[in-house]
């Protein structure tokens, strides 16, 4: 897409893909697309700064609830719809590998 | 442990993240970590869990990393560079100065590392090039340090050597090649079959030699270099199988090789097998060089041990050839080194050394701008301090500056790129014969490599200077001193810069007083006492083919009437043949016995250079006869046989006796020859070398049954006027007698001396450019440093024009206080400049006895009341001369409250 800003590679495909799919968090998203440790966050960071992910923090409650620090998670902007339905289009093995899964921790 | 605390790699790795993101980051991953711990079971079954978690985790410096990527290349850059382009646009002076200053020294070090990486550094384009080596031998007992192998030693160390996969033996020669054009003389080389697989390189088109081959009687047969192939035959792949005229031989061609070989000469063009016969090969005939493979596992002083040890063996090998005492009295022992090392020889020191220069030459052209770095430092400060104070942190501060000195750099690099390109193309171009593995010489990845360093490594260095200049604890006397443009350097910086003018003139000088030796002992060389003078000489090598000068008559019936016929051309004063000249690189060093002396020691006979030539040799070549006569035809051996020695030989070999009349024979074939003439000594090796023993036999030797002519001769002419005018009447000549033999190697005897030393004038060349580029560098530096100091102090010179200074007097202080070192500009001693006390508030200006400015120091506030600096920026601007405006007007006044100067 023009004027997107980054390139539609394959793991920006699975990373967007495993977000729409509800794994939201970075551990998850490494977990459920199985794309090395390294190359996950900084996807999560170039889609977020592109304005195709934006980030919130899970509620204290229910970090406290656990006895851990609250986890920042990601989710798919108005924008980010737009992009992963291209990556749907790109990458349909992609969208059949989530479909049926479902995640841990969401 | 504490969950909410962030895991030690990321606390670690939280530092390379911006700051303003930093706890943000810090949380998520403790955030993240903390919940994966949770889902690790406990005890021993979670160990793979906590293993895959801490890698995982450990991974956070990637994701670290890319943040401060990220900003560095969305802000830090961009903003970076377009603020670096736009200070070194408003600066054309301080910017061309430092790209100019560092594009050559860039270009200079390039350029010479190019030569060093292609002749010392980069690979033979050998297969497995560090496991060849060259074998051979030395005779440090008879002053050879180089003896090669002979044929029959090689057999005996090729059935023998277990530490050599292989061995092979060459001889380079020239040979004259006849059809598919003009005759042409081409580099050749006698080859052992297995010298193509001992280097490992196959043929491109047909094969390479058979063992059969390689024995006496076998089918003559050649292999073209791919080069001739293309330029002789238009590469036309049906020349397998065709038969071409070499040296009188028809050959057939069997095979090309690839353009890589160049070996054992850079020109090689054919290679024919070496014919041994392994029954009578000789041993003791030391003249062809080996090269061998590494055995697995072998080191090349493993192979040194071997030959040295088979050394001994070599007696008794063939008893019949080698002289019970020889080995012993010759102190043979082995010589065996890297194939690189023989390749590359003596040039690797000179190319050390010059790099070496050319590094330093770079030091001097760093220096220099380090030095306008720091004198724009000075003058940057307060827009440091500035910056500082609006809330710029030391980061982005380095990233603004460190942008410039990178654009400068990079500039430099490109331009210096260049330089290098073209100074290669030069250096190819006029590098002597002797410089070895020249086709390798070219700017290659390598090279790129090392010019980007360099230039990066610069431009860092120089983008640090304005921030290490303000350091964060400077900020508010900084901010304080905001004359800023009457103000001038400080005690510490001008220590700094005149350390550097001092080193880089320390530099130069040494590069310059360094050359000037090299310049002196090349001086030396070229006006060394040859023993010969090689002025309106000409040289023409004869090499006659092999079938129609079989015999030594057939070559005399070819000499005698070209000699005659060359002697009686206009302009010839004294034309003669020899088997070789002085300096033409060739050598025919042989053992003499000397009658009555040498006989009572007849196994460790006197090494002497024999030469065979004709009457008119000497006067051919004005060496002096000192007793005695020259050569006569009489000489020739066939009534009389007269030989002629030098000086050195007379007198070692007779002690000082008279050699007249005295008898020698050569080659232990005991024909005894007469000595009628003692000549003068002739360096024919090389020039710094000391002249060996040189016997000079006439060119026709013996009787008509043992006759001796020798293969190929050099034409030695003397004219009148200049040599090479003559050569086309000496080749009419020439081919009037034989229309067939090349003539392709024709020069004067001048171009053998010079090119005897052309390595030493090419080191002086090189090191007298990196000297006077460092001289250029060095005084650019020293002007670019004073200009621009000058130009800083701008104002003070416009108060001390408008107080009366004279502009003869401000150049004498200016130029006093450079050649101080720069002086003591801004000192705070007791004659301290303007811009010091200027600072301090009150001055007490009064004109010095000699009619230049001077400033009485002290603290001169409580005394002269406020207003010096406001009075002098005033002064200044309305001078004209300082171009202050309004604003440095304001800036001076607000920040010096002293009263005025008083003039005494």
């Amino acid at each position: 897409m023009a004027g997107r800003g980054f390139n539609l590679t394959y793991p920006t495909a699975a990373v967007l893909i495993a977000v729409r799919h509800g794994y939201r968090y970075g551990f998850d998203v490494m977990d459920a697309t199985g794309l090395p440790d390294g190359t996950v966050y900084p996807i999560l960071r170039r889609l977020e700064r592109r304005g195709v992910l934006e980030a919130d923090w899970e509620p204290d409650a229910d970090a406290h609830a656990e006895g851990r620090p609250p986890r920042r998670y990601y989710g798919l902007t108005v924008r980010g719809e737009a992009v992963v339905q291209e990556a749907a289009d790109r990458f349909p093995l992609l969208v059949r590998l989530f479909d049926g899964a479902s995640p841990q921790g969401a | 442990m504490d969950r909410s605390r962030a895991p030690l790699p990321a606390r670690l790795a939280a530092f390379l993240v911006p700051r303003a993101r930093r706890r943000a980051w810090l949380a998520e991953w403790a955030g993240e970590v903390a919940w994966a711990r949770t889902r690790i079971p406990p005890g021993r079954a979670g160990w793979e869990g906590r293993l895959r978690l801490g890698v995982r985790t450990a991974w956070c410096v990637a994701d670290a990393l890319v943040l401060r990527a990220e900003e560095i290349s969305m802000e830090g850059t961009i903003r970076g560079l377009r603020f670096a382009l736009r200070g070194l646009v408003r600066n054309p002076l301080f910017s061309t100065l430092s790209v100019l200053t560092l594009a050559l020294g860039i270009g200079a070090t390039s350029a010479i590392f190019t030569v060093v990486n292609g002749v010392l550094l980069e690979p033979l384009p050998f297969q497995d090039e560090e496991t060849l080596v060259a074998v051979g031998l030395s005779a440090p007992r008879l002053g050879y340090d180089d003896v090669p192998l002979s044929q029959g030693s090689y057999l005996y160390f090729r059935d023998r050597l277990r530490t050599l996969d292989g061995l092979a033996l060459y001889q380079s020669e020239r040979m004259a090649l006849l059809g598919g054009g003009e005759p042409q003389e081409v580099a050749a080389a006698r080859v052992t079959p297995s010298f193509f697989e001992v280097l490992g390189v196959g043929a491109l088109l047909g094969r390479t030699f058979t063992v059969d081959e390689g024995r006496p009687g076998a089918e003559a047969v050649a292999v073209l270099s791919e080069g001739l192939w293309t330029e002789r035959f238009g590469a036309d792949p049906s020349v397998l199988g065709r038969v071409v005229e070499m040296d009188g031989v028809q050959r057939r061609i069997v095979g090309v090789m690839p353009a890589s070989l160049r070996y054992p000469g850079e020109e090689t063009r054919v290679w024919r097998p070496m014919e041994i016969d392994e029954a009578t090969a000789p041993v003791m005939a030391f003249g062809q060089p080996g090269i061998g493979r590494l055995a697995p596992g072998a080191s090349v002083a493993d192979v040194g041990r071997e030959v040295q040890g088979l050394l001994a063996g070599l007696g008794e090998y063939a008893p019949d050839q080698v002289p019970p005492a020889f080995l012993e009295n010759a102190g043979l022992v082995s010589r065996v080194e890297p194939l690189r090392a023989r390749i590359v020889g003596d040039i690797s020191r000179a190319l050390w050394v010059v790099l070496g220069t050319v590094a330093a030459v770079l030091l001097i052209a760093c220096a220099n701008v380090a030095n306008l770095f720091l004198v724009r430092a000075e003058s940057r400060s307060r827009e440091v301090a500035l910056r500082t104070a609006l809330g710029a942190d030391r980061g982005s501060l380095s990233r603004l500056f460190l942008g410039e000195g990178l654009v400068l750099a990079a500039l430099a690099g490109v331009i210096g790129l260049a330089l290098a390109h073209v100074g290669v193309g030069v250096f190819v171009s006029l590098a002597p014969a002797g410089i070895p593995l020249v086709s390798q010489i070219a700017v290659d990845g390598t090279v790129l490599a090392v010019t980007a360093g360099l230039a990066l490594g610069t431009g860092l260095l120089f983008g640090m200077i304005p921030v290490w200049r303000a350091g964060p604890g400077e900020l508010s006397s900084t901010l304080r001193d905001a004359g800023g443009r009457g103000r001038t350097a400080g005690r510490r910086a001008q220590r700094a810069r005149n350390g550097l003018v001092i080193s880089q003139v320390a530099l130069a000088l040494v590069l310059l007083i360094g050359s000037g030796l090299m310049l002196r002992s090349f001086q030396a060389l070229r006006s060394v006492d040859l023993g010969f003078r090689a002025e309106h000489v000409l040289t023409v090598p004869l090499a006659p083919s092999g079938a129609s000068y079989r015999t030594p008559g057939e070559r005399l019936a070819l000499y005698e009437p070209i000699l005659d016929l060359v002697q009686a051309l206009p302009g010839v004063e004294q034309a003669a043949l020899a088997d070789h000249v002085p300096l033409d690189g060739r050598l025919t060093a042989g053992p003499f016995y000397i009658e009555g002396i040498a006989e009572t020691d007849a196994d460790n006979p006197p090494i002497g250079e024999a030469f065979q030539v004709t009457p008119g040799y000497f006067e051919a070549l004005s060496i002096r006869v000192l007793r005695g006569r020259g050569l006569t035809r009489d000489d020739d051996g066939r009534a009389n046989r007269g030989v002629v020695v030098s000086r050195a030989t007379a007198e070692t070999w007779w002690g000082g006796e008279d050699a007249l009349g005295r008898r020698l024979s050569w080659n232990d074939d005991r024909v005894w020859y007469t000595v009628v003439g003692v000549v003068d000594d002739v360096r024919f090796r090389a020039p710094d070398r000391d002249p060996d023993f040189a016997v000079y036999f006439p060119l026709v030797a013996g009787d008509e049954s043992t006759m001796v002519v020798p293969n190929g001769a050099t034409l030695t002419v003397r004219t009148t006027g200049d040599p090479m005018d003559l050569l086309p009447a000496v080749r009419e000549a020439v081919w009037s007698v034989d229309p067939n033999l090349p003539i392709t190697r024709a020069l004067p005897a001048e171009e053998l001396v010079a090119r005897a030393t052309s390595r030493t004038s090419f080191t002086v060349l090189l090191l007298g450019l990196a000297s006077s580029i460092a001289l250029v560098l060095g005084a650019v530096g020293i002007y670019g440093v004073i200009a621009y100091v000058v130009g800083q102090r701008r104002q003070e010179i416009g108060v001390r024009m408008a107080l009366g200074a004279r502009a003869g007097s401000v150049r004498r202080m200016i130029l006093v206080q450079g050649a101080r070192g720069g002086g003591r500009r801004g000192g705070a001693g007791p004659r301290g400049g303007v811009g010091a006390q200027l600072r301090h508030g009150g001055a007490a200006l009064r004109r010095h006895p000699a009619g230049s400015l001077d400033v009485r120091g002290g603290d001169g506030r409580p005394a002269h009341g406020g207003g010096g600096g406001e009075l002098a920026a005033c002064l200044a601007g309305e001078s004209g001369g300082s171009g202050a405006g309004p604003a440095g007007r304001m800036n001076t006044g607000g920040t010096s409250p002293a009263g005025p100067p008083s003039v005494s």
